[in-house]
């Protein structure tokens, strides 16, 4: 219940004080301390060190110590000419995962909803939320044997066709690694994400669907006027969520998949793994930590903008 | 309602308890506190037998006791990086250039050591190696790190092939460029599953056709790296430098360097267009390829670069896998093929050190310990083989053989590698101790004008960082023959360079050089 809002029946709310709040729900603000007091000590004070971004780090004179040299540590970023080509990779990487990863997700959410033998269900399961927890090191080393030039994928191709030189030099190619790098994205990610979804369809009242059903609805029919509607808040509160880290790539991925192959970079250098091509010869802690403080702004104000546009879009599904 | 509140109270201590054990986790071990013994970090991991080796040097040892940590050399970089910058009593410590070396050196977290090596108090250590060696591993004018090296050079270089195959090829021992490429070309035509040359991402083709840097430095010449490869030119007294020009580079650019090398061929751009041409010789995906050595020993390729170190390894692992091959080593430069003298360019560097944190209280015991080390060959090989009898027999004076149980293995790097005291295995075919011998033999060298330089770069960071994202962006690339028009792309790239502050990292590059030269020759 927002506070200030009419309750049904006409009697107006009147929103408590913060103390006469925390009286009347003592015991769930007790159990929220735990959560709080983590969230201050690993999260709030190691702040603190953003400091850090704004000196001439030495670590034998520690972070208070050190020089200040205020926006320096900014310069080499904003001042090269690439940043604008990484900042877009980034942004456009980001927003093709986030929108397949949820177009996907949701569909096997639906999916497996529908199956309706226990077995069945319980295995599919099981194998899509598989890859998740394959790590990318090893996802690059087989994904060689798929898309190598004389890969499964390629051997395919000139079967199909009768022509090698319609194979796809996937490693000398950067105009496909989008969609390849979505395609693995989707395929590691989408299943382990559909948990969140399918546990909302779960929690949908059957009677809706049985009245539906009564009415003549078709099970497409259910599907798109009852789940997909009802799936909407969540969608729209998870996506908020991963906005957050639009401006990080997904370094762990990208880096793995792709090296230094630097015929790739035109569309997978992202702000991570330009940062590790700059200054892995020259570590400087304030520089890194200088990018780090750019992403996390630039990600905090798109999770305020997005939020601001779910509040007048649809106000009951805005986070907060 | 007091009760209640109670209950809050204890609940809350009870999280921030919880909070507290876990920000706990993660505190270091201290310094033992007894006098005699010191403390050390060395990367690797525990040879078998290290406790007898241990114990023996307790009882044969000059009475400094040791209490070694042992680093993974994946977290060594970390590990040494929190350790020391939180200041933990550590004695001894290895470090490199590839580690935290030169970022410590420069921030005063190693104690200066050129006065204790100096005093004649530990003579062995100092006769460990020559005044030159001793000064040209000074960093930022003091020697802040011992040096472990057995030769002034990093190892020979090589390409390893299929001898069976050039022998069924009609090819035979190679040893020129020329007889290479039949082979190559033999295998492209014939063997239609293999992979000629085989190479790894990161390398491209590597040492393959590399420049002459002893012809250079007789030029009064110098190839470094400072935001992209550049030639320095000094000028003939070697006192100061004349000019810096990036690899690349016109004419017009090259207009003050020796006639032959104005037109920039011998600077790499020859070599760039060979590799262009030879890229046929490598798989399609070679730039993705993130093992070298497995697809030759596994038979898929029909030769690797690499230096003569890996021998012994390289054969073994071949004969596993392939029973029927056969090892072939070409030696890619003329003049080592040949053992000439002064045959490579040595900047007399380590690429392994010893380093003492400033916050050590026992510098003379650790000294005292290093010394010990390099007094004797029977000292010194304790450490780095082992037992003698019981992990390793001696052959002769250099030369040692393993029984079948054999274990121990030390890291020679982290503290015993030391051109006084060295031993080869006796399984070694002749040819390669000939050569393993050679590339220890300083007549091999040819000291580099520039020897003990080392660029700072920690003014010109942001220069650095930009100018090295836009090299970087084609290095790889271009090392793998993957570009056409190579000079071309280079050209490009230094024109982008320049426009985002290379001109800055030139002049303190020259500014740096000048300075080490005036304070070379002061000397």
């Amino acid at each position: 219940m927002r506070a200030g809002t009419k309750k049904k029946d006409g009697q107006l709310f009147v929103k408590p004080t913060l103390l006469q709040d925390i009286r009347r729900n003592k015991w769930l603000v007790a159990m929220c301390i735990p959560a709080i007091v983590f969230f201050i000590v690993f999260s709030y004070i190691p702040m603190a060190g953003l400091y850090i971004a704004f000196v001439n780090y030495k670590p034998s004179t520690g972070i208070w110590m050190s020089q200040f040299v205020g926006l320096d540590n900014f310069k080499f970023f904003f001042t090269s000419k690439d940043w604008i080509t990484i900042t877009t990779n980034t942004l456009f990487l980001n927003v093709l995962f986030i929108a397949s990863s949820t177009v996907a997700s949701v569909a096997i959410a639906i999916m497996l909803s529908e199956i309706k033998n226990k077995w069945t269900k319980k295995i599919t399961q099981s194998i899509v939320i598989l890859p998740h927890f394959m790590s990318w090191t090893i996802v690059s080393l087989f994904s060689v044997a798929l898309i190598a030039s004389d890969g499964l994928i390629n051997k395919i191709i000139v079967g199909l066709t009768g022509d090698p030189s319609n194979a796809i030099a996937f490693y000398n190619t950067p105009g496909v690694w989008p969609a390849l790098l979505v395609c693995l994205k989707v395929w590691q990610g989408a299943g382990f994400g559909s948990i969140v979804y399918l546990a909302t369809i779960t929690g949908i009242d059957q009677s809706i669907y049985e009245a539906a059903a009564v009415d003549g609805a078709s099970r497409w029919q259910c599907i798109t006027r009852i789940t997909l509607p009802l799936l909407k808040n969540t969608i729209i509160m998870l996506t908020i969520m991963s906005v957050g880290k639009i401006f990080y790539g997904d370094f762990g991925m990208i880096y793995a998949m792709v090296g230094n192959n630097s015929l790739l970079y035109p569309t997978t250098d992202v702000i991570d793994t330009y940062l590790l091509r700059s200054l892995q010869e020259n570590t400087n802690m304030g520089m890194t930590a200088a990018i780090g403080l750019v992403q996390s702004v630039l990600g905090f104000i798109l999770v305020i903008a997005s939020n601001a546009l779910a509040n007048k879009v649809s106000p009951e599904s805005a986070l907060f | 309602m007091k009760k209640n509140f109670k209950r809050i109270i204890a609940a809350a201590c009870a999280a921030v308890l919880a909070a507290g054990c876990m920000a706990g986790c993660g505190g270091g071990s201290g310094s033992s506190g007894d006098s005699n013994t010191i403390k050390v970090m060395f990367m690797g991991s525990e040879p078998v037998g290290w406790s007898d080796v241990m114990a023996k040097y307790d009882e044969i040892g000059p009475g400094v006791k040791l209490d070694v940590e042992w680093v993974t050399q994946g977290n060594m970089k970390d590990t040494l990086n929190l350790r020391l910058t939180a200041g933990e009593d550590y004695d001894l410590v290895f470090d490199a250039p590839f580690l935290k070396l030169k970022e410590f050196a420069a921030d005063g977290i190693y104690t200066a050591l050129e006065d204790y090596i100096a005093s004649g108090d530990y003579p062995n250590l100092q006769a460990a190696y020559t005044d030159d060696v001793w000064k040209a591993n000074y960093y930022y004018g003091h020697l802040y790190a011992i040096p472990n090296m057995r030769t002034y050079g990093n190892g020979i270089d090589c390409v390893y092939y299929r001898q069976d195959l050039a022998d069924k090829y009609g090819i035979g021992q190679i040893d020129s460029y020329e007889k290479y490429q039949q082979f190559l070309d033999a295998i492209l035509a014939n063997e239609p599953n293999m992979i000629p040359l085989g190479v790894s991402a990161s390398r491209g083709f590597y040492s393959l056709f590399g420049q002459d840097a002893v012809d250079f430095a007789k030029n009064h010449i110098v190839r470094i790296s400072a935001g992209g490869f550049c030639h320095v030119l000094l000028n003939d007294e070697e006192t100061e430098v004349k000019d810096i020009v990036y690899e690349g580079g016109t004419p017009e650019d090259y207009a003050n360097f020796p006639e032959k090398y104005r037109d920039g061929q011998l600077f790499g751009q020859a070599r760039f267009n060979k590799l262009v041409e030879w890229r046929k010789y490598l798989e399609t995906d070679s730039l993705n390829q993130k093992d070298a050595g497995a697809i030759f020993k596994g038979g898929k390729a029909a030769s690797m670069i690499d230096n003569l170190d890996s021998y012994e390894q390289t054969e073994s692992d071949l004969a596993d896998s392939l029973p029927d091959a056969k090892l072939g080593t070409f030696i890619i430069n003329d003049a080592v093929r040949n053992m000439e003298p002064e045959a490579r360019i040595t900047s007399l560097q380590g690429n392994n050190f010893l380093c003492i944190p400033s916050t050590s209280k026992k510098i003379d015991a650790t000294l005292k310990f290093l010394d010990w080390v390099f007094a004797s060959k029977e000292n010194h090989d304790l450490f780095e083989l082992g037992i003698e009898g019981k992990d390793w027999t001696a052959v002769g004076d250099d030369k040692y053989s393993l029984p079948e149980d054999s274990q121990y293995t030390f890291p020679g790097y982290v503290l015993t590698w030391n051109p006084n005291f060295v031993r080869f295995s006796d399984e070694l075919p002749e040819d390669i101790y000939e050569y393993k011998s050679y590339d220890l033999d300083t007549n091999g060298y040819y000291p580099s004008p520039l020897a003990g330089f080392i660029f700072d770069t920690s003014n010109i960071q942001t220069e650095m960082t930009k100018v090295n994202a836009i090299m970087s962006e084609n290095s790889t690339a271009l090392e793998h023959g993957a570009l056409n028009d190579p000079v071309e792309v280079l050209r490009k790239a230094n024109a982008e360079a320049e426009q985002n502050g290379r001109e800055v990292i030139k002049e303190e590059l020259k500014k740096q050089i000048n300075e080490f030269l005036a304070n070379k020759n002061a000397q």
